[in-house]
């Protein structure tokens, strides 16, 4: 599935910046964004359901870092097939190698500036909205959906 | 009447390989001691001419006999009719060499009295052979700290000798009260062996004798070879360390037996020690990774903004701020950029020396150069540098990051300190030198002052400043610090105004361990 409109959940703890993303997010406005500034957020907001079309995660945050944040979404079958891309200061390797262990599907290091910013987010876009098909669900193993627990 | 009485016995004796004599002494007076008759071995043993002999006096034939009392014996044995054994004496003939003999006296009737003699220089030799030989051990076990035993194969003590190291320690203490179970101790009570026919299992605890045991049955077996045991006494915390060996014929078995308490707790110390220092080591070097992370994040992360918000401001006030203002901002924004660059490199050269999980892979440098070159097309199209990579380049086995960094590095550098006005040019060649591989990158451009060498790869150190030319001052100190990770060097070469060639020098074989 395509879509025109992309639903994309930020968990992201630095204000600052925040205030960046957030003025690089305005300038492609056909999207809608949504907030959240820790791992246990980011859970608690994809328990509510309307779950979004994917998630950009930093790594470095308080009570749930990036890292536990993702495995738990990797290892919930409602979640897992949902795009994360890690959008982090760290250029470190063990980060790198670490993220994509845990399940990202991409890794972002967030640029100096302004328009590398926008850059960079606009990028993303094209590639989640345009290039690639996005699922249209959760694929559910046989068990739950017999089991009906949703 | 009598010669005749000694005719009937002397033709036997002239077949028998002693030399036999009779002397006839009339009364006592040794002047009148007569050979009487001599048999045919007399003149092998004695060196007789047993053609002259007969009829003469014994003080003419050989005076030093009479000298040494030979006339008192053999009145004596004329007086007891008894055989009297001379045992063994050094005996020096006119006509032969010095031996010994062995001889005794014996009555015929009458004056007439027989002596018999023997040469047992051989046998004399022998023995005297075998007590130089003994005291040889003797010196040898006496002076070796080893508890020496010499068994049979059936396991029974022959000899047990030294120990002398072994009687310092209380299991084999000459006190028998601070020796619980240790029969061993009793055997090295001198002078005497009280252990010689006891059965090994007589001398030894159990456990003990169950180790040196196994050791002689392994040194019994074919072929014949050295079997070193150990065993801890758990009872007195010594430890014991031993060899068994069997002679060629299986019959003697050797053991030796040695107190290794001192030497065990030595090398346990050492041990611990090593394991003591090489976990402190990997605990700061866990901290010290540890600490690069958080600096990578924590240090990065507020310079970050500061760039950021730099560059938005600077969009913000477009056109409020003077010259001034704006050239201010623009210092601002450019020194962060460069502190964020110097982390950076920072942190490349700390994680230089980190232990690389990767095995390294095979590198042709034919294809591998110009793909590292491609990452430097930009800096090379604005400079317009001629670079020329030789042909027929070796291939070696190297991590492809890191040879890339260090490529990277060297030619950038070559781009960089070119002369001013001119146009890079850049050689690099490679080749196998012996045991080594060479990579080497030459350039045409400022060269450097041959004083600074050792200097140049130093980190922060620069012979420039950034305003010549721009840079942390770190990348040949990375380049070095990678390339001495593979037991390798790195050299520079130059001339103010001449050039500048660096040359890095891989070994073919790497360290097994690399630090």
């Amino acid at each position: 599935m395509k879509v025109e409109s992309l639903i994309l959940l930020f968990a992201e703890d630095d204000d600052e910046d925040w205030m960046l993303i957030e003025e690089a997010l305005e300038t492609c406005d056909q999207d809608s964004y949504e907030r959240v500034k820790n791992g246990e957020e980011l859970l608690s907001r994809l328990l509510e359901g309307n779950t979004p079309h994917m998630i950009i995660l930093d790594i470095r945050m308080p009570r749930m870092d990036g890292f536990a944040a993702l495995e738990e979404i990797r290892k919930d079958p409602f979640l897992r097939h949902l795009p994360v891309m890690v959008m982090t200061t760290s250029k470190s390797d063990i980060d790198i190698a670490r993220s994509y262990a845990c399940g990202a599907n991409g890794y972002l290091v967030k640029p100096t500036t302004f328009p590398l910013m926008k850059e960079m987010l606009g990028q993303a876009r094209r590639y989640w909205a345009e290039l690639v098909e996005l699922p249209e669900g959760p694929w559910l193993p046989k068990e739950i959906k017999a089991g009906g627990v949703i | 009447m009598s010669s005749n009485r000694l005719d009937t016995l002397t033709p036997a004796w002239d077949l028998l390989p002693e030399g036999i004599f009779v002397v006839k002494l009339a009364g006592s007076n040794p002047a009148s001691l007569t050979y009487v008759y001599v048999n045919q071995a007399c003149s092998e043993v004695m060196g007789f001419d047993t053609s002259t002999v007969i009829g003469r006096h014994v003080s003419e034939v050989s005076p030093a006999v009479i000298e040494g009392g030979f006339h008192l014996q053999i009145a004596k044995v004329k007086e007891t009719q008894k055989t009297i054994e001379l045992g063994v004496f050094p005996y020096q003939g006119t006509l032969v060499s010095r031996r010994w003999l062995c001889a005794s006296l014996f009555p015929i009737f009458g004056d007439y009295v027989g002596v018999c003699a023997r040469d047992v220089s051989e046998h004399k030799q022998n023995e005297i052979e075998r007590d130089h030989l003994l005291d040889r051990y003797r010196a040898l076990s006496s002076v070796v700290p080893d508890l020496l035993l010499v068994l049979n194969k059936d396991r029974i003590l022959l000899a047990c000798e030294g120990g002398g190291e072994l009687g310092r320690c209380p299991a084999f203490s000459k006190e028998p009260n601070r020796v619980p179970k240790c029969h061993a101790t009793r055997m090295l009570n001198p002078p005497h062996n009280p252990c010689a026919g006891k059965h090994l299992r007589e001398v030894f605890p159990a456990q003990f004798f169950n180790v040196i045991d196994l050791a002689i049955r392994e040194a019994l077996m074919e072929p014949p070879k050295a079997c070193h045991f150990t065993f801890h006494d758990d009872e007195s915390h010594l430890d014991y360390e031993g060899r068994a060996a069997a002679t060629e014929s299986g019959e003697i078995v050797v053991t030796i037996l040695r107190n290794v308490t001192t030497q065990r707790a030595f090398e346990k110390e050492l041990e611990d020690r090593v394991a003591r220092r090489t976990s402190d080591l990997a605990q700061s070097n866990y901290e010290l990774q540890q600490f690069a992370y958080a600096a990578s994040h924590d240090l990065r992360e507020p310079l970050h903004k500061i760039t950021a918000f730099g560059g938005r401001l600077s969009d913000h006030l477009e056109g409020q701020l003077d010259e001034k203002g704006q050239q201010y901002l623009g210092i601002l924004i450019n020194a962060s950029s460069r502190l964020e660059r110097l982390i950076d490199d920072l942190l490349d050269y700390s994680r230089a020396g980190q232990l690389e999980e990767a095995a390294p892979v095979e590198v042709n440098l034919n294809e591998f150069i110009p793909l590292v070159l491609e990452d430097l097309s930009e800096r090379v199209l604005e400079t317009k540098a001629d670079i020329q990579i030789a042909t027929e380049l070796p291939t070696l086995w190297v991590h492809p990051s890191r040879l890339r960094r260090v490529l990277i590095n060297l030619v950038s550098n070559a781009l960089k300190f070119h002369k001013p006005g001119g146009v890079p040019q850049v050689a690099i060649n490679s080749w196998v030198d012996g045991d080594s591989f060479k990579i080497s990158v030459q350039d045409q451009g400022i060269g450097f002052d041959p004083k600074f060498t050792d200097h140049i790869f130093h980190v922060f150190t620069r012979l420039h400043t950034r305003f010549d030319y721009p840079g942390t001052g770190i990348g040949l100190a990375l380049c070095r610090r990678l390339v001495e990770r593979y037991g390798g060097s790195i050299e520079a070469l130059g001339k103010p105004g001449e050039g500048t060639t660096f040359t890095v020098i891989l070994p073919k074989v790497f360290p097994l361990e690399m630090p």
